[in-house]
């Protein structure tokens, strides 16, 4: 045994020895244990967990301490994930929120006990029973299918641990492939950004399959909007508790094969920009599959609830002259117009991934494929249109089979996407593509616009390519702040801790809504792009 | 320019001769041998300029005197109504239209003078807008007729079977005459595929039309001596059957809609059914972590519509013995889907039901100043007896309030002078301040939604209103 390896036991055996002793230590009763259901409500193979919590994987992810720098982990992860996100991350409070003020309104408004019904639970806490079986969704059946001490924890994005807990704490576990990884140890690849974009995707835009839907039930009860979902804006800002490969030496010392085998990851290359690409087609993906999903389950002619319809098409004050009729109508005016999620960021990508260099669209390369799909998005996209505007509240028997065709396009998509590089010349090139887009799109609606600035801004600072330009700078900070009359916000929250509770930052997020006028967007995208060219 | 100078007199002197010739040569008018009804003769239409002349209706008199009804129309919008649909906002609705199945003649159903039957008007009337004929009935049979010395010897009811002139005396006619329009029909449905194209909202209050209208006439109580049926609580009179008569034809036409239901014309569920403003609000929150429909609670699942709030929200006010006309219908229009026909026969029951209004009303007796004092009393503290968590629901509810008071006091006034002063005037105001829609988000724009509102707000207005106008009516 090498002296090397033979840390790594010592290491091993310490962390295990932790794992097991401190969930005892905490509070007795086992504060890693799903609080206490009623008897017989708890599940079979929820009860027989024994290593589901935080605190299991606070043992180890708290500080990077002497030793393990010592070992070299921090080579690998920064090991002070736990922290990160205690501290700072708004996960934490996602049940408590169900607790605060506006959760009790909206259970006095709905007739329901928040934190009991299965519906709130889907996202507010962990669904453990269908985190055993990854890739078999299903709806929470029960309260005692949940565990929630801990808010959205670790596990509701990383996969139940009772499996992969124990052989994770060995370095060997660094050579088991993703795939495996999911299949025999229920542990989920949040490396790979499309496997990242449909965890996140599933709260932040919604998986009918898995329960998690705000219905406009909810909304009117009081459920904040969901924020357009930009998936690496999102982990910018949660804040990230994880370092870019590129930032890691570990990953300098893999040859080229491994590092995309086994972590997804193209040396050299900036990640955010490939997360950027492939979640804003995930997202999109989500959203269809969504929308499929309950479409299906309406051929009896039941109309689809309200909240998979846009929001912005009914909830806006009257106004004349408005922009709004000057954007033209897709159909009727006045038909409901489904939620698909923005999609301008989507068409950004769609162009920066079928404007690749000359040459690379070859028979049988992802640009090819790309470009063919690029051109189908708006005649798919009508039919969905379509399907809902043949009368209010569409024809679900139309709209299921439309938005299950969207679907499988933005999955073929997402697939095209992730064969392409994104280098620093290439992260580049999406951030002028993403300003044109915003340059030339009139009308657009406000969390289209929102998502393609989050979008821009993420770029920007995770991409050491995109070079900073002080005149960019000035028309970002025109646009966006704290103040009641700039429409947008850049990061999601303060970074300093404890993270501001939803309902406190709700007002303004609102207020800058309803004043947001697309024209001055659009205007300030003009002189964006105008400056990103003086530099080219 | 010329022209039009010299058009009018030359035209005015034309219809004068004829008007002298025929007046010298009166003859008893010539009984036809059955009555046809006016649709199957279906008459033509005659247009303003027949009706212009300055002998007749284009006299220099002051406004509401009779023969002076041209000069106060030429200030009537309904004059106008063509010219609308010659506007550029008028070609962006259309614009917006392009490949639905909504075409251009809808449109000219009410920005004209009605064609009845299928003979279509004549070009050169368009440019009439609604004209005379469009309240008063076509007149190619009553024109020459109605200046002969016999033709006041006629009743109301035998110059409109006989001669297509429409009763517009009859307060209840007048009404439904103005709601073909202003409220519609199965086919003149301003439905909310063209109201999201452009076209504004209809919601039509009789009083508060009749009195915004440049009159070109004037009521039997404003006449020396009274007129003939003179009833000095006439807006009190005009607002109750302007009520029943308005949601009469709302009804019908929701009968019309759920009749047609999924025709390419008539998309179901019908949104106009239901108030704007429920779903047309910036999503905020009222006192920074409510809304005040969040505050208010819902009657059913959150986030359910209101249906009618504009024509049913008045039926308590009219405090009319019998069952609520209106009870089935909004149950059944409840749900977003509501099934077409249950919706249908609600609807029939409660047209029933309002016809029952109707006759109590036509029977009752006109009221006294003391009356009006204590129906404007009860309406004041009723709207403040009620739960705030219920009343007054959304600004639909709000402004019918508000004008129910309005009328009731226009009638005091005409009853009793004395109550009708410059200060009260004021207080009306303050009562309108909570309604009103603000200036837009943009330089030269405005809101065409009462942005600002909320139950409360015109709750203590009415508070406010109740101490100053009528003390003792506060709870």
């Amino acid at each position: 045994m090498t002296p090397r390896t033979r840390r790594a036991w010592t290491l091993t055996a310490a962390l295990l020895a932790a794992a097991v002793a401190l969930p005892l230590a905490a509070d007795g009763v086992g504060r890693g244990q799903p609080t206490p259901a009623p008897a017989g409500d708890r599940p079979e193979e929820v009860q027989k967990l024994t290593k589901v919590g935080f605190v299991h994987c606070e043992a180890c992810h708290r500080e990077p301490s002497q030793g393990y720098r010592e070992q070299k982990i921090t080579d690998f992860i920064r090991l002070d994930e736990a922290t990160t996100w205690r501290q700072h991350d708004l996960h934490t409070k996602a049940f408590m929120a169900l607790k605060e003020p506006l959760g009790q309104q909206m259970g006095r408004l709905l007739g329901v006990d928040v934190t009991r019904d299965v519906s709130c639970l889907a996202c507010h806490a962990v669904n453990l029973s269908q985190e055993l079986t990854p890739g078999s969704p299903r709806p929470g059946r029960s309260t005692g299918d949940f565990y929630w001490n801990d808010g959205v924890s670790c596990e509701a994005c990383h996969g139940v641990a009772e499996k992969w807990l124990a052989p994770h704490f060995d370095k060997s576990w660094r050579t088991v492939p993703p795939g495996e990884k999911l299949a025999k140890y229920g542990e989920r690849d949040m490396r790979d950004p499309a496997s990242r974009a449909e965890r996140c995707a599933a709260c932040h835009a919604g998986n009918a399959a898995e329960g998690k839907f705000v219905t406009h039930a909810m909304y009117a009860a009081g459920h904040p909007p969901l924020p357009p979902l930009e998936v690496m804006t999102f982990s910018r800002d949660q804040p990230k508790h994880y370092n870019d490969p590129r930032d890691l030496p570990y990953f300098a010392s893999l040859d080229a094969d491994t590092a995309w085998r086994l972590f997804h990851y193209r040396k050299g290359e900036c990640s955010p920009a490939r997360q950027v690409a492939i979640g804003a087609a995930v997202t999109f993906r989500e959203a269809m599959r969504t929308l499929a999903h309950a479409a299906a389950a309406r051929s009896d002619g039941r109309m689809l609830d309200f909240a998979h319809f846009d929001c912005a098409a009914c909830h806006h004050e009257l106004a004349s002259p408005s922009w709004r009729p000057t954007r033209g109508y897709a159909t009727t005016p006045g038909r409901p117009l489904p939620f698909t999620g923005p999609t301008a960021l989507l068409r950004a990508v769609l162009r920066y991934a079928s404007e690749a260099a000359p040459g690379a669209d070859a028979p049988g390369s992802p640009v090819r494929s790309l470009k063919l799909l690029a051109g189908e998005f708006d005649v798919k996209l009508a039919a969905l249109l379509k399907a809902f505007s043949a009368r209010p509240f569409g024809d679900p028997a139309a709209v299921a089979p439309a938005a299950r065709d969207l679907a499988a396009w933005s999955d073929a998509v997402a697939k095209g996407l992730d064969a392409l590089p994104y280098g620093d010349a290439q992260s580049a090139r999406l951030l002028r593509v993403i300003a044109a887009v915003a340059q030339h799109s009139a009308g657009l609606g406000y969390d289209d616009a929102q998502q393609l600035l989050w979008a821009f801004d993420v770029l920007r600072s995770e991409c050491p390519g995109v070079r900073a330009k002080p005149e960019v700078t000035a028309e970002l900070q025109k646009l966006t702040g704290p103040e009641p009359d700039k429409p947008f916000v850049l990061r999601l929250r303060p970074p300093d801790p404890p993270p501001t509770p939803v309902a406190e930052t709700l007002p303004g997020r609102l207020r800058r809504a309803a004043a947001y006028q697309p024209e001055s967007f659009r205007q300030a995208f003009g002189r964006i792009a105008a400056a990103l060219k003086a530099g080219e | 320019v010329k022209l039009r100078v010299f058009g009018l007199p030359l035209l005015a002197a034309v219809y004068l001769a004829a008007a002298v010739a025929v007046r010298l040569g009166a003859q008893p008018p010539a009984a036809p041998r059955h009555a046809p009804s006016p649709e199957a003769a279906a008459p033509r239409v005659v247009g303003v300029a027949g009706c212009a002349a300055a002998g007749c209706h284009n006299d220099q008199r002051p406004a509401g005197s009779p023969g002076s009804e041209y000069g106060a129309w030429v200030h009537d919008p309904h004059g106008r109504a063509y010219e609308t649909v010659q506007s550029a906002k008028y070609r962006a609705i259309l614009d917006r239209l392009a490949g639905s199945a909504y075409a251009e003649d809808l449109c000219l159903k009410c920005h004209a003078t009605p064609a009845p039957g299928s003979s279509p008007l004549p070009r050169e009337l368009l440019a009439d807008g609604v004209g005379c004929e469009g309240c008063h009935g076509p007149a190619e049979k009553w024109r020459t007729a109605h200046y002969q010395g016999w033709w006041k010897g006629l009743d109301s009811e035998r110059k409109w079977r006989e001669y297509g002139l429409y009763p517009t005396k009859d307060l209840a006619r007048r009404v439904e005459q103005c709601a073909e329009c202003h409220v519609g029909t199965a086919d003149k449905d301003v439905n909310h595929d063209l109201i999201a194209a452009g076209h504004p909202r209809l919601a039509f209050e009789y009083t508060a039309y009749h009195h915004l209208l440049p009159r070109h006439w004037r009521e039997p109580h404003e006449q020396t001596p009274p007129g003939p049926g003179a009833r000095r609580d006439f807006d009190t009179f005009a607002w109750a059957v302007g009520q029943v008569v308005t949601a009469k034809a709302a009804v019908e036409l929701l009968a019309a809609r759920a009749g047609q239901a999924n025709q390419p014309t008539h998309p179901w569920p019908e949104f106009a059914e239901y108030g704007c403003y429920a779903c047309h609000h910036d999503l905020k929150l009222d006192d920074g972590h409510q809304s005040w429909r969040q505050k208010r609670g819902f009657a059913g699942t959150p986030g359910e519509w209101p249906w009618g709030t504009w024509v049913r929200s008045a039926s308590e006010a009219l405090a009319w013995s019998g069952p609520d006309p209106f009870a089935d219908l909004e149950k059944r229009m409840r749900p977003p889907m509501p099934p077409p026909g249950p919706v249908r026969a609600a609807a029939r029951q409660a047209l029933d039901r309002l016809d029952g209004w109707l006759k109590q009303l036509r029977s009752a007796q006109p009221l006294s100043a003391a009356e009006v004092r204590d129906r404007l009393n009860a309406a004041v503290a009723r709207g403040l007896s009620r739960d705030p968590a219920q009343w007054p629901r959304d600004w639909d509810e709000a402004t019918q309030h508000y004008l129910s008071l309005a009328a009731l006091y226009t009638a005091l006034g005409d009853l009793d002078p004395s109550a009708a002063t410059p200060q009260r005037r004021v207080l009306f105001a303050e009562l309108r301040r909570p309604l009103a829609y603000p200036a837009g988000p943009a330089p030269r724009t405005r809101f065409d939604s009462p942005v600002d509102f909320t139950p409360e707000q015109y709750r203590q207005a009415l508070q406010r209103f109740a101490r100053e106008f009528a003390p003792g009516t506060a709870p």
